[in-house]
């Protein structure tokens, strides 16, 4: 049976064939590097100026990102790349041909999550936009105008992702540029503050150094684990395993740790993570436009590669697979329109909870599918299985789940609280020498491999035998 | 049961779009795609272990 290369088959969940995997290293530098940065650089900055000093707090975050991407890596890529996949898809082998939903629902809250937070800061940060460059007047009144730039931002995402992946990688042509502009912004601070900035001390530190060290580098992990969700959507495009790995390692994991340098100095140093605020008391309302301008296109590009992600995940669902890319589009994108309409600051005020939640999550994910792929499946995925759910198949397990990875991961996720309270920030000794998120991937992993032996066992599963 | 990851008789499959049929086929046809190879998890190890653990070193003392 053949098939041909379909114009509309990056809007399915169906495996891309080799000659829709068009992206080289290059196309998908660009997209991860504009997917990344956006105004979470900043809160994950503010994050970690609470316990750390600048010159420690980038070190820390940047080894804590670099690992939690390495960690997203590992879980998602292989199967993602290899048959064209997204992150959910890849899921099927390790949850079953049901249970997949779990980490459905986890990428579904996540990227609605973040992209509300996200779609909330492009209307604010359009509104000042307005106001520095004399189109507003300052008031109360602009206040109303954050729900209707929502709705306006997300119609034109909707119109972007129309064209689905290329859209992603059009916007990520345009945009990508604000990543230097960010860069130019934190080399202003640090130029102009640098005494100051090397001097500032934490407003949060523990009196244990250790503790505090740990807890920049558990940031960084947490927040480029909250990448899992994403990646699957773009690094399939890619042709093969060995094209992905310095795109998603610098494109990805580099810009995070850099970008959010500019929150952690801007916190030490002027007590706030928002360059727009800064920016114009470092070098007056000329450089808060282009900050503003900065902030608005970042969050504009990761929130539609955000959508398309999810997107691409809810065509897992059978009940979504007949529905047409537009309308896929709009089940999508409504309830980021709706949180950014009805709650936007409730939903701002509860972001650092949210950020905590993710950790959790995608630690132990990460460990299951990493120990599935390269230990227990020594790489060997049945394509076919992934799409159907039927006994017969091998990731049908009982009734289309596989309680050995439902018992990892929650195994993980207990571990994860028990070792650090992810919004009391309440810590058990261990935590401060192995972090929350490795030790959570690595009892995941664990508990997957042991309890998949009694899936073996019992002939389930479709591993191979010696 | 059958297995098809161990080369049994292949079980009835359940009817799929036949667009969805026919990737499948497409993908279980191709030759092999290779998973990461040398070059790859050098750079793994380096920037995802290697560079990490440096730059935790360097940090811890600065």
């Amino acid at each position: 049976m053949t098939t041909h290369a379909n114009p509309q088959a990056d809007e399915s969940a169906w495996p891309l064939l080799p000659e829709e995997r068009t992206w080289g290293a290059a196309r998908l530098t660009l997209t991860l590097a504009t997917t990344a940065a956006a105004t979470w650089c900043y809160l994950i900055g503010e994050s970690v100026a609470g316990y750390l000093g600048f010159i420690k707090g980038g070190l820390a975050l940047s080894a804590g990102c670099m690992i939690g991407m390495v960690l997203v890596l590992l879980a998602a890529g292989p199967t993602c790349v290899r048959f064209g996949i997204d992150s959910v898809a890849a899921t099927k082998p390790q949850f079953g041909s049901r249970g997949w939903v779990v980490p459905a629902a986890l990428q579904a809250v996540s990227i609605i999550g973040w992209n509300s937070l996200l779609i909330i800061f492009f209307a604010k940060s359009a509104v000042q936009l307005c106001v520095a460059l004399g189109i507003l007047d300052l008031g109360s009144h602009n206040a109303a105008l954050v729900p209707v730039l929502t709705v306006l931002a997300c119609a034109i995402i909707f119109t972007v992702l129309r064209r689905g992946a290329t859209g992603v990688s059009l916007v990520s042509n345009i945009l990508v540029a604000h990543v230097l502009i960010g860069l130019w912004m934190l080399y202003l601070l640090v130029s102009r503050r640098w005494p100051e900035l090397i001097a500032a001390q934490p407003a949060n530190a523990s009196s244990n150094h250790l503790w505090n060290y740990t807890t920049g580098v558990e940031l960084g992990i947490g927040a480029t684990l909250s990448w899992w969700p994403y990646i699957g959507a773009m690094i399939r495009m890619a042709p093969n395993a060995r094209t992905i790995v310095l795109p998603v390692m610098l494109g990805m994991a580099a810009p995070v740790p850099l970008l959010s340098l500019i929150g952690l100095a801007g916190s030490l140093v002027l007590k706030s993570s928002d360059p727009t605020e800064w920016l114009r008391i470092v070098g007056g309302p000329a450089y808060a436009i282009v900050s503003l301008t900065f902030v608005t296109a970042a969050n504009f590009g990761t929130t539609t590669a955000g959508i398309y992600a999810s997107a691409i995940g809810l065509r897992n669902f059978a009940a979504l697979q007949k529905h047409t890319w537009t309308m896929l589009l709009l089940i999508t994108i409504a309830p980021v329109a709706l949180v950014g309409i009805f709650i936007p600051e409730l939903f701002f005020a509860k972001f650092g909870n949210f950020l905590a939640l993710i950790g959790v999550a995608f630690a132990p994910l990460c460990g299951i599918q990493i120990v599935d792929y390269f230990v227990l499946r020594r790489g060997r995925i049945d394509i076919r299985a992934i799409y159907v759910d039927a006994p017969e198949y091998p990731y049908y397990f009982w009734r289309g789940i596989n309680p050995a990875a439902m018992t990892a991961l929650a195994v993980g996720c207990f571990t994860y609280v028990a070792l650090l309270n992810p919004l009391s920030y309440d810590s058990m000794a261990p935590y401060r020498y192995l972090t929350a998120s490795l030790p959570s991937a690595s009892a995941a992993a664990l508990a997957y491999f042991l309890g998949s032996l009694l899936v073996i066992r019992a002939g389930r599963g479709g591993y191979p035998r010696k | 049961m059958t297995d098809p990851a161990q080369g049994n008789i292949p079980p009835q499959a359940p009817a799929l779009p036949p667009q969805l049929e026919a990737r499948i086929a497409v993908v279980e046809n191709a030759a092999p795609t290779s998973d990461f190879d040398a070059s790859s998890w050098l750079w793994m190890l380096l920037l995802g272990v290697a560079i990490p653990l440096i730059l935790l070193a360097v940090g811890w003392w600065a």
